[in-house]
């Protein structure tokens, strides 16, 4: 596999926004979680010559970035499960582990939130993420409930038109 | 297209193994959508997944390295250059600013206005539109499905669904573009007003005169007039995909090109300007910023510049 300019940019517009929530439920921490992930892709870059990605490249940049992630948390000394689980770290593994799937799931279905119409997302949000009532919504947004209900039915149904 | 089918329609073997991730998306796909089958479920998994600034990230991220270390493939520059360009529009943050205003009829205006970046909002019929900086759409939230109708301050790029028997209508500044369904932007600023089709057939009309456009087709709107014209331009869209291409341009409309897509004023400073109509010019920017660009001009045909006030002065240029 090979790495150019133009692949390597597709690799992190598509990566990431994922890499960085995921190196964030390690280090929780949202700076340190992006100091991984940005140090990852610059790795990337430098070392593509040399580097033998034989798996997907997405093994490859999970991989990376739970090591250096667990990395950051040895620096801060901390002792936690993390710290553990490294030992069963190896280069790219052949599969992602539930952590990382679940990344990828998360990513795509944030982003078609993200692209909902604005009220719609909020109230749509406001519920399902929040787990506010019909009524709660419609009284912090001044609204009727009526129409926080049909605004979540909306939301149901352009992201199921975007999955069909 | 789905991005998926345009991918695997345009890549060779070689290329599929460094494309792989991309096709893990349909196993995602599936998983989503058997979790909105049901109206009762629960999204609070996603309560700590946050959006980082991707665009900063990567402006970091090319600080730090070379990207021009490696030569570029020629035979597949083109295809991953695309891919690139749609993964990029796909994953555009969006920023918006909300503003929700009674109307005469007192029923709710949504009014999106795009702030720092390009914008994409996805419409209660599932339209996507593409809003470009300093523009705005609105819409009347209440009736929208009913009335299919949008309102354009400034420039927008729209994908509409088809919806049988009900027409798509943007109006701005004196334009009217009505369609089944169709890709097209709109170009409603003051000066300059367009309409570029990429795919289907739109109706573009105001008061006095109207005329049918299909692919590359472009109207230019002035006053009253409308004059219908191919669009030659690959720039007719730079703001939506980040892409600036000049292929044997004349400099004074890359110089264009440059005003518009970066929205600054752009002087000629020496007084040999007068060339620059025969001073054909070649290149692609990416997403680069205009210092990059600007210092590019530098390296590859010898000019200055300096940026003073927001106005840009560039000297030695075709000379």
């Amino acid at each position: 596999m090979k790495i150019d300019k133009q692949s390597y940019q597709a690799i992190f517009q598509e990566f990431y926004n994922m890499l960085s929530n995921y190196s964030n439920t390690i280090v929780h921490n949202s700076t340190d979680a992006e100091d991984v992930v940005q140090e990852v892709f610059i790795q990337l870059w430098n070392k593509r010559d040399t580097l033998q990605i034989k798996t997907q490249i997405k093994y490859y940049l999970f991989t990376a970035v739970k090591n250096r992630s667990i990395e950051v948390l040895r620096k801060r000394k901390m002792h936690n499960k993390y710290v553990e689980l490294e030992k069963n770290v190896k280069e790219s593994v052949e599969y992602l582990g539930d952590e990382g799937e679940d990344m990828v799931l998360k990513e795509k279905l944030h982003k078609s939130i993200r692209q909902l119409p604005p009220k719609c997302q909020e109230i749509f949000v406001m519920n399902k993420m929040n787990g506010l009532t019909y009524n709660e919504i419609a009284e912090s947004l001044n609204l009727s409930s009526k129409t926080v209900e049909n605004q979540i039915a909306r939301a149901l149904k352009l992201l199921r038109l975007k999955f069909k | 297209m789905g991005l998926l089918k345009f991918l695997n329609n345009n890549r060779s073997n070689e290329e599929q193994k460094l494309y792989d991730w991309l096709d893990d998306t349909t196993q995602n796909h599936t998983a989503i959508k058997s979790m909105l089958a049901d109206d009762s479920f629960d999204l609070s998994i996603l309560k700590d997944y946050k959006q980082f600034d991707t665009k900063n990230a990567w402006s970091k991220i090319t600080s730090q390295i070379d990207l021009e270390d490696t030569p570029v493939v020629k035979s597949n520059f083109s295809n991953i250059y695309r891919i690139a360009a749609v993964g990029a529009v796909l994953l555009a943050s969006v920023f918006l600013v909300r503003n929700f205003m009674p109307n005469n009829s007192g029923s709710q205006m949504a009014v999106i206005t795009a702030t720092d970046m390009m914008n994409e909002v996805t419409l209660p019929d599932g339209s996507v539109v593409s809003i470009d900086k300093q523009s705005a759409i609105s819409f009347d939230e209440d009736d929208f499905m009913n009335s299919r109708k949008v309102e354009l301050t400034g420039r927008a790029f729209f994908e509409v669904t088809k919806v049988e028997g009900k027409n798509f209508v943007v109006t701005g500044n004196n334009v009217n573009v009505e369609v089944l369904g169709t890709r097209f932007e709109v170009n409603a600023k003051n000066e300059n007003k367009s309409v570029t089709v990429e795919e289907g057939r739109v109706r573009v009309y105001n008061d006095d005169t109207e005329v049918e456009l299909t692919a590359n087709e472009k109207a230019l709107i002035s006053g009253n007039d409308i004059t219908q014209t191919y669009s030659n331009s690959n720039n007719i869209i730079s703001w939506k995909n980040g892409t600036l291409s000049f292929d044997d341009t004349n400099m004074t409309s890359v110089i264009a090109d440059l005003e518009d897509h970066f929205a600054i004023d752009i002087e000629i400073v020496d007084e040999a300007s007068s060339n620059l109509e025969n001073c054909p010019f070649t290149s692609t920017y990416r997403d680069e910023d205009l210092e990059s660009i600007l210092k590019d001009f530098n390296e590859s045909i010898g000019t200055t510049y300096k940026i003073e006030n927001d106005k840009v002065y560039i000297s030695d240029l075709c000379k």
